[in-house]
C-alpha cells in the first residue's frame, strides 16, 4: 500500500466522523436538540440461525384462516395479533416487529446452507464447502451505506454449517464483504470483547502508556513491510500488501477509536465468566451483549451474527440427545417431538432477540431509542426448512428501521411463489439497500423460472417503502 | 506466479509462431505486427469456424449461442471488443475443455492452446479470462494443465518454482505452541498457553490446501496474533515484573495476600522469565547493546525458530529505545518483543533465491530456506540442529547435499513425519468422515465415534503400506488387507491382547457379577499388576468387559481390544458378537466385498451424503484425483438435486442427470461413482438396496464404467467397484497422477509445464523403486522445482 492509499483510509475515517461518530459521542446532546431521525447513524444485526425457521411456526394463531390461501399479498397490523407462544418475548416489542413471509430464493442453493448465497442471492457451496464468492452479500452492502470504525462486526458460534470449530477466527460461509472475501468471524467472546473494547477498557496511566506505545509499533510495522516490499518479487508484493493493509487498518481505526473512549466505557459489557464459557446459550448471550454494546458505542453499525449451526447442541434447553442436525433430520429429543424441541429453540432465541432489543431501547436517541434506528434482522441460512427448497424465506425483522420501511409492527405475507404480487429475497434485500441509500435497480441474481413466466423482479417492493 | 502460469501454459505456441515470421519476411516491426495479428486472426477464425459453426454459426443455434459476430470481427481482422461477453464463454469451454462435444471432431490440444493464447493475449481484461487466470492458481484447477504435455517430455524448459512468500500452517502454528515457546510442553498445547488462539485459518475441506499463491494473511489474523504476542511476552515478563515491582514497592503485606484453606497466604508464583529478558527489565542502568540484542534474539528464537539477522538485531533496538521514551526500558523491551512476534517473518516463510543465476535465471535457495524448506515439507516444526548446522556451514548448497538431509529425515523414526500421512488425508479425503453428517438411527449402533475409529483404523492401514513401500499407491487402492481396531503395532497388541486374557483368566471364576463400583483391593492389585489399562478398572468396566470376553470364551472367538465402541466395526459388515479378533494385523478382511482404501468405510462415509451414497462425489474424485482429468462446475442456474422417490433406488433416482444437458458432465462422474453402490453410505457392504420407503428394498446394481484411462485396455464396463478399481490401479496415467498430487502437496502449488522434468522423474524414482513412495517424495524434494527459484 502507498502513502496515497493510507491517506485515502485517513480521509474516509475524518470523513466518517464528521458524517457519524460525531453525532454518536453527542447523542445526549442530539436528544436535546431534537435532531431528525433521517440523520440518525442507521445500525444492523444479522441474526443468522440454522436448521431453517418453519413458515407456519410464527404466523400469529388468529390469522391463520386468512392466510389459508396464498393468491395474494397479505399485509396485516400485529397489533391486532396475539403472537405464537415460542414468540411470546417479542410481544413488548410487536409495535416494532415485521414478519415477512412468502420471499421465495430459488436462485440459492438449497440444503443446509445456501451459504453466501443466502444473503448474496445465487447458487453456490456444496454440502462442505461456502463456494465462490461473486459479490459482497447484502448484510456488507449495509455496512457500506453506514461506514463506523469496525465497518463491519462478526460474532459466530461456530464456523461452517457442519463445522465443529468453535474458539477463535472463523469462516463461516455467510458474509463477503466483496467479490472474493469473506468476512472473518470472531468465535471466541473473550477475544471479541478485547478486539472491540481493549483500546478503552483500562483507565489506568500504564495502560495509557501502552495504548500509546501501540502506535510506536504500528507505525514500525508499517513502515518495516513498506521497506521490506521493495526487495520483493512484484508478485509477492500484493500478499505482503494484505498484512500491510491490515496494519494500517489498525491505524486508521485507533485514530477514529482514540476519540470515542469515553463513549466506549459508558457502554462496555463487564467482563464476566460468560465470556470464557464454553456453553453454547452463554456464548450466544455473550455475543449478543457484545453486539449491543458495539451498536450502542457507536464502534459499529453492522454486525452479522451466526447464532448457531447444525452442530450445535443446546444441553441447557434440555436437548442433549440431538443437534440441531438431528432435530431438523426429525429425531425426537429428550422425549420431545422434533417441532417440541424446535418450539424450545425458537423460544431460546426470541428471548435473546428481546434482549437485545432490550438494551437497544434502553438508550435514548433524538426523539426515540436507539432502537428506532435499529433493524436487527433474523433469518436461516437454510431458508424454509432443515434442508429448505427454498420457495419460501422467513424473516422477522425487529426494530424501528430509521422508518425507511413501513414494515415495524406488520404481519407481511407476500402471494406464493410464481403468482401475482410474489417476491423473492432478491427483492428484498434490493428494498433494504434503496431504503437506506444504495439506489440499485436489483441486487443479486434473478430467478428465471419467475423470469420466464414473467413476474417483475426489479426495484424495491414498493408496498415497503416509506 | 500469474505471470509465470501465463507464460508456461499458454504464451509458449504463439512466441514461436512470430520467431517464424520474423524469418519469414522483411517488413518493418510495426507491419510485421499487423501482419501477425493478421495472420494469428485468420488462423483462430479458421479453427473456430471448421470446428464450431455447424451448431454456432447455422440455422440453428446450439445453446443459443451464436458465434458469427465473433467469426465476422475475426475475419475482417477487427479488434476484439471486449465488451462482448461471448468471448468470454468461448475462452470457458475450450480452456475448460466443454467444447467440442464429445461427438463432434476432435480439436487438437494445439489448436485448443492457439486459440486460447490469442483470447489471453488479446483480451487479458475480459471478466472470464482474468478470472481463469487466478482460478490457475487453487488446487482444484491443476488438472487443467496439459497432462500428456507434462509427461510426453516434450517441453525442453528446465524446472523451477517462483521465488515466494508462504504462510505458515495451522500445523505450524500449533506445533509451535504445542512445543511451549519456552514454556513447559504439555500434552498437546502447553498449559501455559491455553489462551493462545490459532491465528492461521485453513480451510476444513477435504483436497491439498495449502498453496502459497493463495494462503494470505489479513487483518483477522493479525488482530489474534497481536493478542497471542501480548499473551506470550507478558507471561514470560510476569517473574522479572513482579521482582521489578517489588523492588519498588517492596513486598505485598501479607494481610493483602489471598488466603489458602487453612488461612496461609498465598504468595503469587511466577514461571521464572527467560534471563535474556529479565536482564534488561531488571537493569537499573540503561541496559546494554549486547543484552538488548540477546534479548531480541532470545525471542527470534521463541517465535521465528532462527537467529535475528544484523539488522533485524538493530532495527528491534531502535523500536525498543523509542518506546521505552515514553514508558521505560522494560516496556520498551515488551513492545519490541510483541513486535518481532507479528513481524511478517512470523507469518511468511521465505523462499527466495540466492547467489548466482545461472543461464535460465534461475537462483538456487539460499541455504537457511533451503533448510527450513525441507523441515516444512516433512515436519511441522524448524529445522533440527544438523540441518541448521548444514546450513550454516555451508554444506546445503548442492543437489546432492538436499539429498543427503531429506533422506536422513526420512529415515529417522526418531523425527516425526506428521506431513507424510497427511498427504493421504489430503489425497484420499478419508479423513473428513467425521464431518458427515448421518441419519445415525439407520446405524443401529450407537453412531458418535463411530467416524473417527474408522479413519484411526485405516491411518494405519496407510502408515503400514508406506512403511512397506511396495507398489505403494496399488496396495492403497486394491489390498484386500485392513487393520480393524488395531494400533498396527503387532508386538504391542499381542501384549495387550495377553494381559485381557490373562483378567479373564482371573476374574472367570470370581463373583465378578456382583462387585460393587470400588473393586475389592485384592483384585485390583493383581490385575493392575497385568497392565496398565486395568488402572481404573472399576466395577462397572471390569464387568462389561468381563460380559464380553465371557461371550468370546463361549463363543470360540478371539477378544477385541479393551475399546469402548466396538460395534463401529459392523461399518466392515462384521459383527462384535461373532468377530473372531486377529491379534496379527492387517489381515485378509473380505477379498470379494472390499479392498482398498476405496472401499474402507471412512472413505465411503466420507464420500457420501447424509441419508445416501454420493455417486457423484466419488466418481468426480476418481476422475480428478487417479485420472487426471476435469470436471466442470456446476453451472450457477442449475439446481442439482435428485428427485425424493422413495421406492426408488439411488441409481434410479439419479436418472435425472440422464438429461442431455446433464449428462455432458455426469458422463465423466456417474459411471465411476456407482459401482459403489455395492456398499450403504456407512461403507457397509449390501446385495440389496434398502429403499427409503419404509421395508422396501431393491437388488443392488454396481455396474459402471472406466472411462478415460487413455489404456484401451483398461477402459469399459466394469461389474463393481472392486473391477473398477484393480483397472484404475493398472493404469499409467492414475500413477501419473498420483505423482501430480505429490507434486502441488509438496510444492505448495499446481504444476506448471515447465516442472515436466520433474514429474517425468519423479514418476520414473517410483516406477525404479518398484512403486517406493519414498524414492517418489526424495525426487520431488531434490528436483529443480524444489531448489531453484525464479522471479
Amino acid at each position: 500500500m502507498n502513502k496515497t492509499r493510507r491517506q485515502f483510509l485517513r480521509g474516509a475515517s475524518l470523513g466518517a466522523s464528521g458524517l457519524l461518530l460525531q453525532p454518536m459521542l453527542n447523542r445526549f446532546a442530539l436528544e436535546a436538540a431534537g435532531v431528525e431521525q433521517a440523520n440518525m447513524p442507521q445500525r444492523f444485526i444479522f441474526v443468522m440461525k440454522s436448521s431453517g425457521i418453519i413458515p407456519e411456526r410464527i404466523v400469529p394463531p388468529t390469522l391463520k384462516e386468512k392466510l389459508a390461501e396464498n393468491n395474494t399479498t397479505v399485509n396485516e397490523s400485529l397489533a391486532d395479533h396475539k403472537l405464537p407462544e415460542t414468540m411470546a418475548p417479542l410481544e413488548p416489542f410487536k409495535d416494532q416487529l415485521a414478519i415477512i413471509q412468502g420471499l421465495s430464493g430459488k436462485m440459492c442453493k438449497p440444503g443446509h446452507s445456501s451459504w453466501f448465497g443466502a444473503m448474496g442471492v445465487y447458487k453456490t457451496g456444496g454440502e462442505h464447502n461456502s463456494g465462490v464468492i461473486l459479490r459482497a452479500t447484502v448484510d456488507a452492502e449495509l455496512a457500506k451505506l453506514n461506514p463506523s470504525p469496525f465497518n463491519h462486526v462478526g460474532l459466530a458460534l461456530r464456523g461452517k454449517v457442519m463445522g465443529k470449530v468453535n474458539e477463535g477466527t472463523l469462516y463461516p460461509g455467510i458474509t463477503a464483504v466483496a467479490p472474493g472475501r469473506e468476512l472473518p468471524f470472531q468465535a471466541s467472546p473473550d477475544i471479541a470483547y478485547q478486539q472491540l473494547f481493549g483500546s478503552a477498557i483500562s483507565n489506568s496511566k500504564s495502560a495509557q502508556t501502552r495504548y500509546e506505545m501501540k502506535s510506536n509499533l504500528l507505525d514500525f510495522m508499517v513502515n518495516d513491510i513498506k521497506n521490506l516490499n521493495q526487495s520483493l518479487p512484484a508478485i509477492e508484493r500484493e500478499k505482503m500488501g494484505h498484512y500491510l493493509n491490515a496494519f494500517e487498518e489498525l491505524q486508521v481505526r485507533r485514530e477514529r477509536l482514540g476519540s470515542m473512549t469515553e463513549r466506549i466505557k459508558e457502554c462496555v459489557p463487564e467482563f464476566s465468566e460468560r465470556f470464557s464459557s464454553k456453553r453454547p446459550t452463554d456464548r450466544q448471550q455473550a455475543h449478543c451483549d457484545l453486539a449491543a454494546a458495539a451498536l450502542i458505542s457507536g464502534i459499529t453499525n453492522m454486525v452479522t451474527l451466526r447464532l448457531d449451526n447444525i452442530s450445535t447442541t443446546y444441553d441447557d434447553l434440555g436437548l442433549s440427545e440431538r443437534n440441531v442436525h438431528g432435530i431438523g433430520h426429525r429425531e425426537t429429543c429428550n422425549g420431545k417431538t422434533p417441532e417440541q424441541a424446535r418450539d424450545v429453540i425458537r423460544l431460546h432465541h426470541m428471548k435473546l432477540l428481546a434482549d437485545l432489543a432490550n438494551q437497544l431501547r434502553a438508550v435514548p436517541e433524538g426523539d426515540g431509542t436507539l432502537l428506532d434506528n435499529t433493524a436487527i434482522i433474523y433469518m436461516s441460512d437454510s431458508g424454509n426448512e432443515h434442508h429448505g427448497n427454498l420457495d419460501q424465506w422467513p424473516f422477522l425483522v425487529l426494530g424501528g428501521c430509521g422508518n425507511r420501511l413501513k414494515t415495524p409492527g406488520r404481519y407481511i405475507q407476500f402471494a406464493g411463489y410464481g403468482k401475482n404480487g410474489h417476491n423473492t429475497i432478491g427483492n428484498w434485500y434490493t428494498t433494504l439497500l434503496n431504503a437506506y441509500g444504495n439506489p440499485v435497480e436489483h441486487y443479486g441474481n434473478l430467478d428465471l423460472n419467475l423470469q420466464k413466466s414473467g413476474v417483475p423482479q426489479s426495484g424495491p417492493i414498493a408496498e415497503l417503502m416509506v | 506466479m500469474l505471470q509465470n502460469y501465463k507464460s508456461a501454459v499458454c504464451i509458449l505456441p504463439f512466441q514461436l509462431t512470430c520467431v517464424g515470421l520474423l524469418f519469414a519476411t522483411t517488413l518493418s516491426a510495426e507491419e510485421s505486427e499487423v501482419a501477425s495479428q493478421t495472420e494469428q486472426s485468420n488462423a483462430v477464425h479458421s479453427i473456430l469456424a471448421s470446428h464450431c459453426s455447424d451448431c454456432h454459426a447455422g440455422e440453428e443455434l446450439e445453446g443459443e449461442f451464436d458465434l458469427r459476430p465473433l467469426l465476422s470481427a475475426l475475419k475482417n481482422g477487427e479488434k476484439l471488443d471486449a465488451t462482448r461477453s461471448e468471448w468470454g464463454r468461448v475462452f470457458t469451454v475450450l480452456v475448460t475443455n466443454q467444447m467440442p462435444p464429445e461427438d463432434a471432431d476432435h480439436l487438437h490440444r494445439n489448436n485448443r492452446t492457439k486459440v486460447v493464447a490469442w483470447l489471453k493475449s488479446q483480451l487479458p481484461d475480459v471478466g472470464a479470462i482474468s478470472d481463469w487466470e487466478h482460478k490457475l492458481l487453487s488446487p482444484e484447477y491443476g488438472n487443467y494443465v496439459d497432462h500428456d504435455s507434462l509427461f510426453d517430455g516434450s517441453v525442453e524448459e528446465v524446472a523451477w518454482s517462483p521465488a515466494r512468500l508462504w504462510k505458515k500452517s495451522a500445523y505450524i502454528f500449533d506445533s509451535l505452541a504445542d512445543r511451549g515457546i519456552g514454556f513447559r510442553a504439555g500434552r498437546g498445547r502447553s498449559p501455559h498457553l491455553s489462551t493462545v488462539k490459532q491465528p492461521f485459518t485453513m480451510e476444513d475441506r477435504a483436497g491439498v490446501k495449502d498453496f502459497a499463491a493463495i494462503m494470505m494473511a489479513d487483518s483477522a489474523t493479525l488482530g489474534t496474533m497481536i493478542r497471542n504476542a501480548e499473551v506470550i511476552v507478558d507471561k514470560h515478563f510476569a517473574g522479572a515484573m513482579h521482582e521489578l515491582d517489588e523492588r519498588i514497592n517492596g513486598p505485598t503485606p501479607e494481610d493483602q495476600l489471598p488466603k489458602d484453606k487453612n488461612g496461609k497466604p498465598i504468595r503469587p508464583r511466577f514461571e521464572t522469565t527467560p534471563k535474556e529478558f529479565a536482564e534488561v527489565i531488571l537493569s537499573e542502568e540503561p541496559a546494554s547493546t549486547e543484552q538488548v540484542h540477546a534479548a531480541i534474539e532470545k525471542m527470534f528464537q521463541l517465535m521465528i525458530e532462527r537467529s535475528a539477522t544484523p539488522e533485524e538485531l538493530l532495527k528491534y533496538q531502535r523500536l525498543m529505545y523509542e518506546c521505552a521514551k515514553r514508558g521505560g526500558q522494560a516496556e520498551g523491551l515488551r513492545m519490541a518483543l510483541i513486535a518481532i512476534a507479528v513481524s511478517p517473518p512470523a507469518v511468511y516463510r521465505t523462499e527466495f533465491g540466492q547467489g548466482e543465476i545461472d543461464q535460465n535465471g534461475r537462483q538456487m535457495l539460499s541455504p537457511a530456506d533451503l533448510a527450513f524448506a525441507i523441515a516444512y515439507a516433512l515436519t511441522d516444526q524448524r529445522p533440527d540442529d544438523q540441518l541448521l548446522e548444514a546450513a550454516k556451514s555451508g554444506r546445503l548448497s548442492t543437489r546432492e547435499d538436499v539429498a543427503r538431509e531429506v533422506m536422513r529425515y526420512w529415515d529417522d523414526e526418531t523425527i516425526e513425519k506428521p506431513r507424510v500421512l497427511r498427504f493421504f488425508h489430503e489425497f484420499f479425503g478419508y479423513h473428513v468422515a467425521p464431518g458427515v453428517f448421518k441419519d445415525v438411527s439407520r446405524f443401529k449402533h450407537d453412531y458418535r465415534n463411530v467416524p473417527d475409529h474408522l479413519v484411526q483404523d485405516a491411518d494405519t492401514l496407510v502408515k503400514y503400506i508406506v512403511k512397506q513401500d511396495r507398489n505403494v499407491l496399488a496396495e492403497l487402492l486394491t489390498t484386500d488387507k485392513y487393520f480393524v481396531s488395531h494400533s498396527g503395532d503387532n508386538k504391542i497388541e499381542h501384549e495387550n491382547h495377553d494381559a485381557l486374557q490373562k483378567f479373564y483368566d482371573y476374574y472367570k471364576d470370581k463373583p465378578w457379577r456382583e462387585f460393587p463400583y470400588a473393586v475389592p483391593k485384592e483384585h485390583m492389585t493383581e490385575v493392575r499388576s497385568y497392565h496398565r489399562m486395568f488402572t481404573h478398572a472399576n466395577g462397572n468396566v471390569t464387568k462389561r468387559w468381563m460380559n464380553y470376553l465371557t461371550r468370546c470364551d463361549e463363543a470360540g472367538i478371539r477378544h477385541m481390544p479393551m475399546q469402548n465402541g466396538r460395534e463401529y466395526i459392523s461399518a466392515y459388515s462384521l459383527d462384535e458378537k461373532t468377530f473372531d479378533y486377529p491379534v496379527e494385523q492387517p489381515f485378509s478382511l473380505a477379498p470379494k466385498q472390499r479392498i482398498g482404501i476405496l472401499m474402507h468405510p471412512a472413505w465411503l462415509i466420507a464420500h457420501s451424503l447424509n441419508l445416501d451414497n454420493d455417486p457423484v462425489r466419488r466418481g468426480k474424485w476418481i476422475r480428478e484425483r487417479l485420472l487426471a482429468d476435469t470436471v466442470p462446475e456446476l453451472p450457477i442456474t442449475v439446481d442439482a438435486s435428485i428427485p425424493e422417490a422413495p421406492e426408488q433406488t439411488l441409481r434410479q433416482r439419479f436418472a435425472v442427470t440422464r438429461r442431455d444437458e446433464c449428462w455432458r458432465c455426469h458422463v465423466k462422474m456417474n459411471p465411476l461413482g456407482m459401482p459403489f453402490e455395492l456398499f450403504d453410505d456407512f461403507g457397509r457392504y449390501r446385495k440389496v438396496e434398502a429403499l427409503h420407503a419404509k421395508g422396501k428394498t431393491a437388488p443392488v446394481d454396481a455396474s459402471g464404467a472406466l472411462v478415460g484411462s487413455q489404456d484401451k485396455e483398461l477402459d469399459g464396463d466394469v461389474k463393481d467397484s472392486i473391477e473398477l478399481v484393480r483397472r484404475l490401479a493398472k493404469s499409467e496415467r492414475v500413477r501419473q497422477s498420483f505423482v501430480r498430487h505429490g507434486f502441488r502437496y509438496w510444492m505448495g502449488r499446481n504444476e506448471m509445464l515447465s516442472d515436466s522434468s520433474t514429474l517425468i522423474a519423479a514418476d520414473k524414482a517410483y516406477v525404479d523403486s518398484d512403486g517406493s513412495f519414498r524414492a517418489l517424495v526424495i525426487s520431488l524434494l531434490t528436483s529443480d522445482s524444489f531448489i531453484y527459484r525464479k522471479q
